[in-house]
């Protein structure tokens, strides 16, 4: 029997654990993956449940979608109270009617129990005396027939909505989760060290056994036996080259990169004293870099956001945060928050963002990169001299629709034929930037 | 002899453990994202008159340049109360717009009935006009009011309570009210008067107007 075969059948059975194994580790992984959307999907597909009223509650709907809901919901508090069992708080549905009509003649005239909303939301609901009798008895009507189904079947396309997103929210995060990711890896490497460990110990038994076993031949004991002269092959000249030489390399590229990257920031992503995701606001909620930003298109630096902004929203939003605290406190204090500046463009030069984003109709990620997905904000272009120049160099200047530029083009086409760039109307020149 | 082989395994195995460690060490080095590395030349990269949002926090450093008399260590301060700008103050306004910014600086914040009797809009609309119009109400409305103003943008999925303009009582809403709206807020939308100016606010009332006729 030869040693040769012995370890190979040895690797095919450890190959055979190891994919083993992995299987079962993506397996639970796929399963998790496909389970959690699954109750969202089946409540969802639960959720249009047939409407029970007349065609009056139908009709109701209608005109609750298109007045009301942005303020109110059957089951839950929104901007107003829930409405369900609405009708039964009130003597009748014309008493009703005529405060959904005028909020603030009621609420003023005395009535207790509107007076008594008015306490507990601080504001008048808007006169809706627009709407005619017949379309608020309409939705008075829808408002019995959600009220009459039960509280779980008609919570469910609510609960069904919330349920989604929390499930939505899990599965990205299952997508992405690093610290489930390390603990993959972690696990694998265990595994190969463990590899490792019985490798060596099943190499020294088989050691042992052969140099105990008398009935091998010279030429098997030489095979397996006889270590390989590492001596002579780190001792050679050639491999001292080569490490020498990859050694000098490595060395090299090191230093020039250390030298070329100072002064250059890329990838500088310091830590905020909020920690902000522009991934959050940008991307998932599609705010425009200018709502927040809005010196971008006005002059020379975009500017940071003041307080109040970020308060437009957060008045309401993630009100109990701690990190909204500290907003509270700016404005208490009258103490801007010091956010760290990402983008530090040396004093020598001078950069204008209106000429750029107006002008030159640049798009923000152009040199800020993909700003929507980034967690925390990092410098994502060199902003180097070289990197201005090249641009200027290759861009062509938007000269549609922009008189200033007519006799420019004009000249410009009489020299020659190629399109007019930065270049060409003295975006190289040094007083441009630097005076 | 014969154990050589097992103890040779194990001591490259130790110098190939101890050169990735190092490797990973020293790669670690060049990764924190809080630092902006070496400066050359700092004299020239560092601004001697205040500068917007320049930010040297070391107050025993030279290139420390934070006034330090205005308050929270802003360049600008507020202007005193009932300052007026002075463009507007004297001589002849360039143009009707400049003319009306004196009467926008006394508007009252729980006016906005009386803006939409008195406020009209200064400017003719021109299809330029309503095209910037649209690209300000998109940049600074749609995120709560939709691209349609119909209240369904994004953000309105969390901040509850925003109407749809075509419908009710807000299909008929005068120029000056939503003027003033924009402003000064109105119910629980907060005043974005810092952040539009009087002109651009008159475009997007251009353009609300559109959709409140279901035009978008």
């Amino acid at each position: 029997m030869s040693l040769n075969r012995l370890t190979s059948r040895y690797w095919v059975r450890i190959g055979a654990m190891a994919a083993t194994v992995l299987t079962l580790h993506f397996s639970a992984i796929a399963q998790d993956g496909a389970a959690t959307p699954a109750p969202a999907d089946g409540a969802a597909a639960a959720a249009p449940a047939p409407a029970a009223g007349g065609g009056d509650a139908v009709a109701g709907e209608a005109v609750f979608n298109a007045n009301c809901k942005q303020c109110h919901a059957i089951n839950e508090q929104v901007v107003g109270p829930a409405l369900r069992d609405a009708h039964k708080r009130w003597p009748s549905d014309k008493a009703l009617t005529e405060f959904i009509k005028y909020p603030q003649k009621t609420i003023d005239g005395g009535n207790a129990y509107a007076k008594g909303l008015y306490d507990k939301y601080k504001q008048y609901m808007p006169n809706h005396n627009f709407l005619k009798d017949e379309e608020i008895g309409s939705v008075i009507a829808w408002i019995k027939a959600e009220s009459a189904k039960p509280v779980t079947a008609a919570a469910a396309p609510a609960a069904a909505d919330g349920k989604g997103g929390a499930a939505a929210d899990a599965g990205a995060g299952a997508g992405i989760d690093s610290s489930f990711l390390t603990y993959i890896l972690g696990a694998l490497v265990l595994v190969l060290i463990l590899l490792i460990a019985v490798l060596g110990l099943i190499t020294t038994v088989l050691t042992k056994y052969l140099n105990n076993n008398e009935n091998l031949t010279e030429a098997d004991k030489e095979y397996a036996l006889d270590a390989p002269n590492y001596k002579s092959f780190f001792g050679s000249k050639a491999f001292l080259f080569v490490v020498t030489f990859i050694f000098t390399m490595v060395v090299l590229k090191a230093g020039f990169d250390k030298v070329y990257g100072i002064n250059v920031n890329t990838g500088y992503a310091p830590t905020q004293p909020i920690p902000f995701s522009h991934k959050l606001h940008a991307g998932t909620y599609e705010i425009d870099c200018g709502y927040c930003h809005t010196g971008v298109y006005k002059g020379k630096s975009a500017t940071i956001p003041s307080v109040n902004i970020c308060l437009n929203c957060h008045n309401a939003i993630k009100t109990g945060s701690p990190n909204m605290q500290k907003l509270y406190k700016a404005v208490e204090n009258n103490k801007p928050i010091e956010w760290v500046r990402v983008h530090n463009l040396p004093d020598l030069a001078y950069f204008n963002h209106s000429q750029h984003t107006v002008v030159g109709k640049i798009e923000c990620e152009k040199c800020h990169g993909a700003i929507k997905e980034m967690e925390v904000v990092e410098q994502h272009s060199t902003l180097t001299m070289g990197w201005c120049i090249n641009c200027h160099r290759e861009t062509v200047v938007k000269t549609e629709g922009n008189a200033y530029y007519d006799k420019l083009v004009k000249l410009h086409a009489d020299k020659t034929n190629k399109p007019m760039t930065v270049e060409n109307i003295g975006g190289l020149e040094c007083s441009k930037c630097h005076y | 002899m014969f154990n050589s082989r097992p103890q040779k395994f194990a001591k490259s195995f130790a110098v190939f453990a101890t050169t990735v460690a190092m490797a990973g060490l020293l790669a670690s080095c060049g990764q924190d994202r809080n630092d902006t590395g070496i400066e050359y030349a700092p004299q020239m990269y560092h601004t001697i008159p205040y500068d917007p949002y320049s930010q040297v926090t070391d107050t025993s450093s030279e290139y420390f340049n934070t006034n330090r008399l205005n308050p929270g260590g802003t360049n600008m301060r507020k202007p005193a109360a009932n300052t007026v700008a002075r463009k507007f103050y004297a001589g002849t306004p360039r143009t009707e717009l400049a003319k009306t910014v004196m009467i926008y600086d006394n508007l009252i914040a729980d006016s906005v009935e009386l803006s939409g009797r008195i406020l009209k809009n200064p400017l003719v609309p021109t299809e330029a006009l309503l095209a910037q119009g649209e690209t300000l109400y998109l940049r600074y409305c749609s995120p709560c009011h939709g691209a349609g103003g119909a209240g369904d943008g994004k953000v309105a999925e969390k901040y509850k309570g925003v109407p749809n303009y075509s419908t009710g009582r807000y299909a008929t809403l005068p120029e000056g009210h939503i003027f003033h709206t924009i402003t000064f807020g109105k119910g629980r939308m907060w005043p974005h008067g810092s952040q539009i100016n009087p002109e651009d606010r008159w475009k997007i009332v251009m353009y609300v107007q559109k959709l409140q006729k279901g035009q978008s």
